[in-house]
Parts: structure tokens; C-alpha cells; sequence
């Protein structure tokens, strides 16, 4: 979405120091009456205007366009780009960039700025806590005077970025071949090409293409660099579902949990995505909201929409009802895969109703522990012996899980090599056979 | 949400302490006139600057905002016991904008900041200027003509200010559907 109407006026706001300059200049004159003195009222003048002098500058209407993009990897998030102004009258010294950031994400180091003849070049440098998914406001920009006492809100023109962040291992997680449920038999063809299949060609290399699908021999003849191309195959069907209940963990913890379980929904959707299977996404807070199974990149905005949307909800619905719903959006023998805490009994409980409502799950359990914060106060013994004591509670909940579907606890929020071990042993074609 | 710190930047301005010592100087002027003794005027001057400045090198960023108050302490005090004189009131004025340049140059601000500050203390210096004019200019009995009559050339300026910058109360175009 580009952001900046064409005739949207530069609001005028006073910054706290006109108020501290009018307390003052007020103050100053009251003095002088009360002394019967003019020296303060000459003093306290040029605190009254100067506030008004200030307000009487600045442009009256002007834009900026900011190129602005998230570079970095893994935990490291970089926003990097330039405010130029659209007026020459404009010189860029007198704008300032104000941008929120958002939760989840901490500050590495103080942002950079830097001025040149034309633009306001600006750097921000922040760190993940853990996989997020976030959509980042177009940034404030505002003249400002030299005396810091008012600014005017300048249009910006430019785009919101989205910063997604997520363990390594997502990308490799669409290559597991899933239980089919496609109504063909056989192996059913893409027109789309692909990394596997059956053979289709040969084209140039790009620098982006691995090894393993050059082909040497081309290669070698040629002189050029080939690699294969493949007809894609759809391997299956895939079905995330998020438990967006609230739990006794608090709604700070549960936001954390959440926010970290859709990154890793998202992620997921997007590796099988762009493997051609068909993906489907379900939240569930005391309603369900679906979003049917489909491909292609429609699908990945529709299913980012949705997700981006979700949050804890207030009211926990009965897990019966969500097994229930979900059949009226999702045929029985999709693959799910359930991202639950599995804090409280009655989020244990979603697991055999689903089970009973035929969608083989497997679970992903983000674990609280990781994101409960320490209570203050406490030694270090004493806080190892409660994490111990919490991991030997989870531990026997998920064993009492693992009596309907298999559970990956996902204490290390970087890292979902666990998750992706037990996609190939247990969700792929193998485990059909 | 939590919006970032503005950028550290903390280079030493060359103007800083020059306009800080500036300022004191003029101020030190104010206290020259301290009924108390001279010393105590220019002690307090001095010390209310030089704690601004201090503020300004050494103070965490939440008390930035409020740096130039120990220097406006120190000028409200010596503008009250001062004996009231044409001296006195300019010097009270000028102390006031020399700090406001002083402000100007703050390490924070992009470079250039300075030299722009002009724009906004013109409307200070204006109102200095009528006011001392109109006391000068003026016998003592008829002081309210002369605040009149500086009111008076004050709104003439302000409407020559707007006819010559007719873009500082114009409304933006009728946006169209």
C-alpha cells in the first residue's frame, strides 16, 4: 500500500519545549507585574514569541518519498533508506524520521543519520528476539524548526515494509514429501517447473541454482553452465492450525507465544507454497477462521492476511468445537500440523479431537518456558530447579499427547530442526507406505 | 510500540561554547547591576550558564529538554532585583536570544541548524527591539502611547510580513474527488 494523499495539509504541533518557553515567558511576567518591574517583562518576551516565530515557518504543504528497505539476516534486521524531499525549498537538515518499532523486535544499536545535499539517508538497526512476522508503518517524517519548539507532519510517500523472520530450517521443510490426499491417483503434474519431478530440460545456470542440479554432462559439452529443469509435482496437502486461545501464562506471554507460532505458520505455509502443495490455514481463539486450501501466491497473501490478523483471543472456545468447524472447511486426511502451547488440559484435549475427526496432526508446541519471562528476585539455583521442575511438568503433558499425535517441543524458537526430523520420519509418503 | 532514541551525534559544535560564553557575557552584564553586590550578579550568572552547559555535556537524554532552565533561573533572578533602566531591559532581551542561539547549536540538531535560527528569533527580536524603541523613545508619562505605537508598527510589520509571504496563511488547494 503507497501511503500520501495529494492534498494533505502539514498539521502544525507544538513540541514540549514551546510549552516549557510559554511556562516561562508566563511565569517572567508574572514576576515583573508582581515587582512592578519592566526587566523581567523584557526578559519574558522573547520566550512568548519566539514559540510563534517558529509556528509562522516551515512548509505548508510538502511530501518526502522514502526508498526504504529490511536487509539482514536470521536475527538481524536492518532498515535502510532515504528520505528525499519533493520541494527544493526543502533542504533535508531541517526533516527528522520518527519510526515504531515493533514488539518483538529489540534495538541493536542507535539509529544512524546522515544529510546530504538533497536526502535524509537513515539506518536503523535492530535485532529479533525470536521468528516474527511484522508489518512496519510507512515512518513519520517532520520539519522541525531550529529551535525545536514546533514541527509540521510532512506526506510521506512510500510503501510499508514487512519483516519476516524465521529459524533456517523453513527453508528446507517444503521439500518433505506429504501424505497425498489428492483425489487423482498417481503423481499429479504441475505446468509449473520446478527443482524435482520429471525431467522437462535444460536451461542456463543462474547464480542461485545448487550444484546438485547442474548437469554435467551438458555442461561439459557446451562449455556453459546447464542445469535441469523438472516438471513440479503436488505432493499433498498441508493444514496449519493456530490455538489462539488465551491460557493462565498471561496475555503478554500469550501475545509472545502466538506471535512466534504464526512466524512459524507463515513460514511453513510459504516453504510448501512454493513446492505446489496445497496449503490451508486455520486460526482458532473461541471461533474458527479458515482459510481453505489453495496454492500459489494468492494463497500465501491470503494466508499472511489472516495471520498478521490473529491474535489471543479473549474468550476460549471449547476445543470440541474447533475439530467440528474445521470439517466443514477441510476434508478429513489433510496433513495438520497444530501450533498449540499445550500450556493448560484443555489445549492438550484439542489433540484427540481432531485426531477423532480424521486430520492426522502432527504438533508444534512452542514452549512457554522459553517464553515466560524469570521472576525477579530470584537466585540462579533457585531458577534452574523451577525450569527443571517446568520441564518435567511439560514433559509428562506431552507424553499424554503423544498418545494421539506426535509432538515436537519447541523450546529453542531459532531452530526447528527437531520439526523438520520428524516431517520426513513420520509425515512424508514413507509413513503411508 | 516503542519509538527508537533520536540518533547519537554528540560531536563538539564550535559555536556551542562560544554562544554559551556569549550569553554569560551578557548575562554577566545583567549582574554587574545586582543590588547585592556585583560579585553575587556575575556569581550567578555565571554559575546558571555554566550549568546549562554542563546539562548540555554531561546530562542523560530525558534532561536535555529542560538544559537552558538554570540559565533562565539565573537571568529571571537578576532581572527581578536589578534596578529597571534602558541598560537593564536590553540587556534582559539580548541575554534571552543569546541563549536561544545557544539552543540553536545544539550537537544534535543536523549541522546548518544555526544558521537557520535567524528565521525564528526575527518575531523575538522584533518585539525586543519595539519594546525597548518605545521605551526609549518615549517620555515616561506617555510609556502607553509608546507600547501602543509599538504595537501599532508591530501589526504593520506583521501585515508587510504577510504581503510579502503570502504563502503563511494560505489554505491548501480543495482536494477533488
Amino acid at each position: 500500500m503507497i501511503f500520501g494523499g495529494e492534498t494533505e495539509r502539514s498539521l502544525l504541533q507544538w513540541r514540549p519545549r514551546s510549552w516549557l518557553f510559554y511556562g516561562v515567558g508566563a511565569a517572567l511576567l508574572v514576576l515583573g507585574l508582581a515587582a512592578r518591574t519592566p526587566v523581567p517583562l523584557f526578559l519574558a518576551l522573547p520566550f512568548l514569541l519566539a514559540p510563534l516565530g517558529a509556528a509562522l515557518l516551515g512548509p505548508r504543504q510538502a511530501s518526502a518519498k522514502i526508498d526504504w528497505g529490511v536487509y539482514g539476516s536470521e536475527e538481524e534486521v536492518t532498515i535502510r533508506g532515504q528520505v528525499v524531499p519533493s520541494e527544493r525549498a526543502l533542504p533535508p537538515q531541517e526533516l527528522q524520521l520518527r519510526l515504531d518499532r515493533p514488539s518483538g523486535l529489540l534495538l541493536r544499536a542507535p539509529p544512524r543519520f546522515e544529510y546530504s545535499e538533497g536526502s535524509l539517508s537513515f539506518e536503523f538497526f535492530w535485532k529479533a528476539h525470536e521468528p516474527l512476522i511484522a508489518q512496519l508503518p510507512v515512518p513519520e517524517v517532520l520539519w522541525v524548526d531550529p529551535l525545536d519548539l514546533v514541527e509540521r507532519s510532512i506526506r510521506p510517500v512510500a510503501e510499508e515494509l514487512s519483516i519476516e523472520r524465521y529459524p533456517p530450517e523453513i527453508g528446507r521443510i517444503g521439500r518433505v514429501r506429504l501424505m497425498r490426499t489428492i483425489v487423482l491417483p498417481g503423481e499429479t503434474r504441475s505446468r509449473a517447473l520446478g527443482s524435482s519431478g520429471e525431467f522437462f530440460g535444460l536451461r542456463i545456470a543462474r547464480p542461485s541454482d545448487p550444484p546438485r542440479h547442474i548437469n554435467w554432462a551438458a555442461t561439459a559439452r557446451s562449455g556453459r553452465t546447464w542445469v535441469n529443469e523438472f516438471h513440479l509435482e503436488r505432493t499433498g496437502d498441508i493444514l496449519l492450525v493456530l490455538d489462539l486461545r488465551p491460557t493462565g501464562l498471561g496475555p503478554e506471554v500469550d501475545e509472545r507465544i502466538v506471535g512466534v507460532a504464526r512466524a512459524a505458520a507463515l513460514g511453513i505455509a510459504g516453504a510448501f507454497l512454493r513446492e505446489k502443495a496445497r496449503v490451508g490455514v486455520a486460526t482458532y481463539g473461541e471461533f474458527l477462521t479458515a482459510v481453505p486450501l489453495g496454492a500459489g501466491r494468492a494463497q500465501r497473501l491470503r494466508i499472511r492476511r489472516v495471520l498478521m490478523d490473529s491474535h489471543v483471543a479473549p474468550i476460549a472456545g471449547p476445543s470440541e468445537r474447533c475439530a467440528i468447524a474445521m470439517r466443514r472447511h477441510f476434508r478429513a486426511g489433510v496433513t495438520t500440523i497444530l501450533l498449540a502451547s499445550l500450556v493448560d488440559e484443555e489445549a492438550a484435549r484439542l489433540v484427540p479431537y481432531l485426531r477423532r475427526r480424521g486430520f492426522p496432526t502432527v504438533v508444534l508446541s512452542p514452549s512457554p518456558i522459553t517464553a515466560a519471562p524469570d521472576p525477579p528476585g530470584w537466585g540462579e539455583e533457585d531458577l534452574a530447579l523451577v525450569r527443571r521442575l517446568l520441564r518435567l511438568a511439560r514433559h509428562e503433558r506431552i507424553a499424554r499427547v503423544w498418545k494421539d499425535a506426535p509432538v515436537i517441543d519447541w523450546e529453542e524458537y531459532w531452530s526447528l530442526a527437531g520439526f523438520q526430523a520428524m516431517l520426513r520420519a513420520g509425515l512424508g509418503s514413507r509413513r503411508r507406505s | 510500540m516503542t519509538t527508537d532514541p533520536p540518533p547519537q551525534t554528540r560531536t563538539v559544535r564550535r559555536e556551542g561554547p562560544g554562544l554559551l560564553a556569549a550569553g554569560a557575557a551578557v548575562a554577566v552584564g545583567l549582574g554587574i547591576w545586582d543590588p547585592h553586590g556585583a560579585v553575587v550578579g556575575i556569581a550567578i550568572a555565571i554559575v546558571g550558564f555554566a550549568a546549562a552547559g554542563t546539562l548540555r555535556a554531561f546530562a542523560g537524554r530525558s534532561v536535555r529538554p529542560y538544559e537552558f532552565l538554570p540559565a533562565v533561573a539565573s537571568l529571571g533572578y537578576l532581572a527581578l532585583v536589578v534596578p529597571p533602566s534602558i541598560v537593564t531591559d536590553l540587556l534582559a532581551g539580548v541575554s534571552a536570544l543569546a541563549l536561544f542561539l545557544w539552543l540553536s547549536a545544539d550537537p544534535e540538531l543536523p549541522r546548518g541548524t544555526l544558521r537557520r535560527s535567524g528565521d525564528v528569533l526575527l518575531l523575538p527580536a522584533l518585539g525586543v527591539a519595539v519594546a525597548l524603541s518605545s521605551s526609549l523613545l518615549i517620555q515616561p508619562g506617555y510609556v502607553y502611547v509608546g507600547v501602543a505605537a509599538g504595537l501599532l508598527v508591530g501589526g504593520l510589520l506583521a501585515v508587510a510580513w504577510v504581503l510579502i509571504h503570502p504563502e503563511t496563511f494560505s489554505a491548501p488547494d480543495t482536494p477533488t474527488i
